[in-house]
């Protein structure tokens, strides 16, 4: 062989390493930005045993799991523990999941993650509403779960349209807050509950606010911050209110995400019409302080003309707030602050409209919905609606309160 | 049942007692449907198969009995003993007839419980009553009775004896396979058997075991009704694997070199080997591993096909001590178990255990008055034949991660008299998961409990 054929061959197999790299390279470097990339309609297939199956949606009130091989893009995860999850939106024809990968090896993860959740969209009829919702508050700089929409298949067969919501987890405070050394918790709505002080036993608070870290730490340690939060809340004098409050919540942080929920007419959320719902809290280890998590906000832009203020009267930490004038001024700051970000370049019925277009085909086509194709489109309808008319209503909302 | 009456050995009275002994357990085939270990509890009509088995009993026992009333008439026309008498714990009817009523208690205390302050120290994991017998010098049969309990019923059989060699026993008893899981709980060196006996060992089943000793030799081979617990479809069970019935077949021999032998430095030597076959239904019925606080830390996995284990044992006891020990193993088929309905490898369990035994007081014989120091180390291992793949733990992983429980535990056992046993046992108790796949808790400290057992 001359040395100029020998050069040649190794040029030529250069080459082609060099073009098996850049072919096998978008499937071994995806990232969760790929997987919640809002521009794509992603496809996620389970394999699970046919039985396991039926008797998930059979007993769909229970929250055991079971084993499945999740594929996404090409990825392929085994054993994968599966689950069905939610509260009012819990079904047996349309199963909320859970993916948790790290369920039967600790070792095991999906692109950094331990967990995913499938929201299966049966509270919301445009199935979007959480989408942009989220989309919103990250604009705005609240952490919140990153989401993209789904098409699922379980052994082959399409079950329908779900979301595919980024869950509030360590992975997730490490991610958005820099930190998961901290205590987090998951608020359940078990009774409407308004930030009131509930007393002096930690056993109150424990099965409103599921501690999901250091769960081997003892209830003096997890829940006497809380208990002490809500006790300033509703004791601290008038004057004393916000540093007092400061030491145990991040009252920025927090009145930034119920503006923003209000912006959207978030009927269940923070300032919910029943209470207090959907949020986590995370306790910052160094400094104690803790601060809200937005969560499952399928019911946000409820209506045009939903108040700015509903349900600010009956919360107790709200209510205490406006009654300070700088946190008053902060929070319609706040307001106004989601309203030009969903404004600018007309983002929100941008969004809206971008959404219902790529979605349409895929929710037509589900078979499990629990509602009809027609009143789909009713429901982008009335989101188109919302994005019109809620900016001169908030703005008059504002000037009327401020 | 009998009392108050002279009783008199013919064969007119003997079938009548045969009968009386049978109508004086009034339920018991129903109650004995159920196997203790069944879990798939409620109620299910009679069996045609229980029937069956209590009609060959009582047609055994009748057959028998005659023939030895024959003997028992001349025995007691010889020395005149045919008085029902009160005789050390026993009744009798002259040579013919031995009734042995009994009622048992444990009571245990919970000393040290790691896990922190315990609402209730105190249980009660045994109260039995029944009765022991001999009829005709041919026939023996146990009924024993759990006081309050979900399946009442413990050992209830006859057990008749054609040749030392030659036995037949028919009814519910437990299955020959662990030594350590057929001695009476009453009888038992710690107050737990060791975490591999009680999870690897088939507990009580209908059936009919033929055995017996010939030589230096001991043997039991029986087939029972139930799969390790599974009711069939006729009792209202489970559904069967389509190519197979349920049913167990158990065998275990033992061979005895030496035995009670005062003289040389070894008193007594056995060596055993033991088998089981059976086929379990499909469903999440594979071993499980408890906690000496009763806690699960290894789960059910789907299993379907046979289960078939081994088991090897040996004995060693010399001047004041005794060293024993068993090595068991589980392997159960996992047909159409994965995800995608194709078979997985089999399920391997596998367990051991040696017990060190320090007579410090006290003669040879249980019923003494002795002290007894023990130490037991127990290990209990799950997994799976694949041993290649990524290891996981979810209940079809084709490669079980896995997970062993190793338990060490020392004891006293005062046996005061016949009647009343202190014993007192702290157990340290660990789970290794070589691969690292799980999150473990740090190793527990000590638990330790104390037991006061009575019996009459």
């Amino acid at each position: 062989m001359t040395a100029k054929r020998f050069r040649l061959s190794l040029v030529t197999a250069a080459t082609i390493a060099l073009a098996a790299f850049a072919f096998a390279r978008p499937a071994s470097a995806q990232t969760t930005d790929d997987l919640f990339n809002g521009a794509v309609l992603q496809s996620i297939q389970v394999t699970m045993h046919s039985r396991d199956w039926d008797t998930l949606r059979a007993n769909f009130t229970s929250n055991d799991f079971y084993p499945a091989d999740v594929t996404w893009n090409g990825l392929r995860v085994r054993n994968v523990g599966v689950r069905s999850r939610g509260l009012g939106s819990r079904s047996g024809i349309k199963p909320g999941l859970e993916l948790n990968f790290a369920r039967y090896s600790s070792r095991s993860e999906f692109l950094g993650l331990k967990a995913l959740v499938l929201d299966n969209l049966t509270t919301d009829p445009s199935m979007i509403r959480e989408r942009v919702a989220m989309e919103l508050m990250r604009r705005v700089g609240i952490p919140a779960s990153r989401e993209a929409h789904a098409q699922l298949y379980v052994n082959g067969q399409y079950v329908g349209l779900y979301a595919v919501v980024e869950p509030v987890d360590s992975v997730f405070v490490a991610r958005t807050l820099g930190d998961s050394n901290g205590a987090l918790f998951e608020y359940h709505w078990l009774q409407p509950f308004y930030a009131t002080y509930l007393g002096d036993n930690l056993d109150t608070y424990r099965p409103l606010f599921e501690a999901r870290s250091q769960q081997t730490k003892s209830t003096f340690e997890l829940y006497d911050p809380i208990r002490e939060l809500f006790r300033t809340i509703n004791d601290a004098s008038a004057d004393a209110f916000r540093d007092a409050v400061t030491t145990f919540l991040d009252l920025d942080s927090t009145l930034r995400l119920i503006a923003t929920e209000s912006f959207l007419a978030e009927w269940d959320g923070v300032l919910g019409y029943a209470g207090m719902n959907n949020f986590y809290l995370y306790r910052d280890a160094a400094t104690g302080q803790s601060r809200m998590l937005p969560w499952d906000a399928d019911h946000a832009m409820f209506g045009a003309e939903y108040p700015l203020l509903a349900g600010a009267s009956e919360n107790v930490l709200m209510r205490r707030s406006l009654e300070d004038p700088a946190l008053r001024q902060q929070y319609f700051a706040f307001v106004t602050q989601a309203m030009q970000s969903a404004a600018s370049g007309d983002w929100l019925a941008r969004e809206i409209a971008a959404e219902a277009q790529q979605i349409r085909d895929s929710a037509w086509a589900d078979p499990t919905k629990p509602y009809s194709n027609e009143e789909f489109d009713a429901a982008i309808a009335e989101l188109t609606v919302f994005a019109q008319k809620r900016f001169a209503f908030v703005a008059k909302q504002i000037d009327a309160n401020r | 049942m009998i009392s108050g009456t002279r009783w008199v050995h013919d064969e007119r009275a003997a079938r009548r007692y045969d009968l009386r002994l049978h109508m004086a357990i009034p339920g018991l085939t129903s109650s004995i449907g159920g196997c203790a270990s069944t879990p798939h509890g409620g109620g299910f009509a009679v069996p045609r198969l229980i029937h069956r088995l209590v009609f060959a009993l009582i047609v055994t026992v009748s057959i028998a009995a005659p023939a030895s009333a024959q003997n028992g008439t001349n025995a007691a026309l010889q020395d005149d003993s045919g008085a029902i008498r009160w005789d050390d714990g026993s009744f009798r009817a002259g040579d013919a007839v031995r009734l042995d009523p009994h009622m048992r208690f444990q009571t245990d205390m919970l000393l040290r419980d790691p896990a922190g302050p315990v609402d209730d120290r105190f249980d009660w994991p045994r109260r039995r009553i029944g009765v022991d017998g001999e009829l005709f010098s041919r026939v023996e049969f146990q009924i024993e009775r759990e006081l309050e309990d979900e399946t009442p019923w413990r050992d209830v059989y006859g057990d008749v004896k054609f040749t030392k060699a030659l036995r037949v026993r028919v009814g519910r008893f437990k299955v020959p396979f662990s030594t350590e899981q057929t001695t009476s709980g009453f009888d038992l060196d710690f107050l737990e058997r060791p975490a591999a006996v009680e999870a690897l060992s088939p507990s009580r089943d209908l059936g009919v075991m033929v055995h017996g000793r010939p030589g230096r030799f001991k043997y039991e081979v029986g087939m029972f009704h139930h799969s390790d617990g599974y009711t069939s479809p006729s009792d209202g069970g489970v559904t069967l694997p389509s190519e197979g019935r349920l049913g167990l077949m158990a065998g275990r021999v033992a061979f005895t070199p030496i035995r009670d032998d005062k003289d040389g430095f070894t008193r007594d030597l056995e060596l055993g080997a033991a088998v089981t076959r059976s086929t379990v239904p499909e469903g999440l019925h594979g071993v499980v591993g408890h906690s000496v606080d009763g806690d699960r830390f290894f789960e059910h996995m789907y299993v379907k096909g046979a289960r078939t284990r081994l088991g090897v044992n040996g004995l060693w006891s010399a001047r004041r001590f005794t060293v024993k020990g068993e090595l068991l193993q589980s392997t159960d088929e996992r047909q159409e178990q994965s995800i995608t309905g194709d078979d997985l490898s089999n399920l391997i369990t596998r367990g051991a255990y040696v017990t060190g035994i320090w007579r410090a007081y006290g003669k040879h014989g249980r019923k003494k008055a002795s002290v007894d120091i023990e130490a037991r180390f127990d290990r209990l291992s799950f997994g799976s034949a694949n041993q290649a793949d990524e290891p996981f733990t979810n209940p079809r992983a084709d490669h079980v991660a896995p997970l062993s429980q190793r338990t060490l535990t020392f004891g006293a056992t005062w046996t005061v008299n016949r009647w009343i046993r202190v014993q007192g046992n702290a157990i340290r108790e660990q789970l290794v998961d070589p691969l690292g796949v799980r999150d473990l808790a740090p190793a527990a400290p000590w638990t330790a409990l104390a037991r006061l057992q009575f019996g009459l």
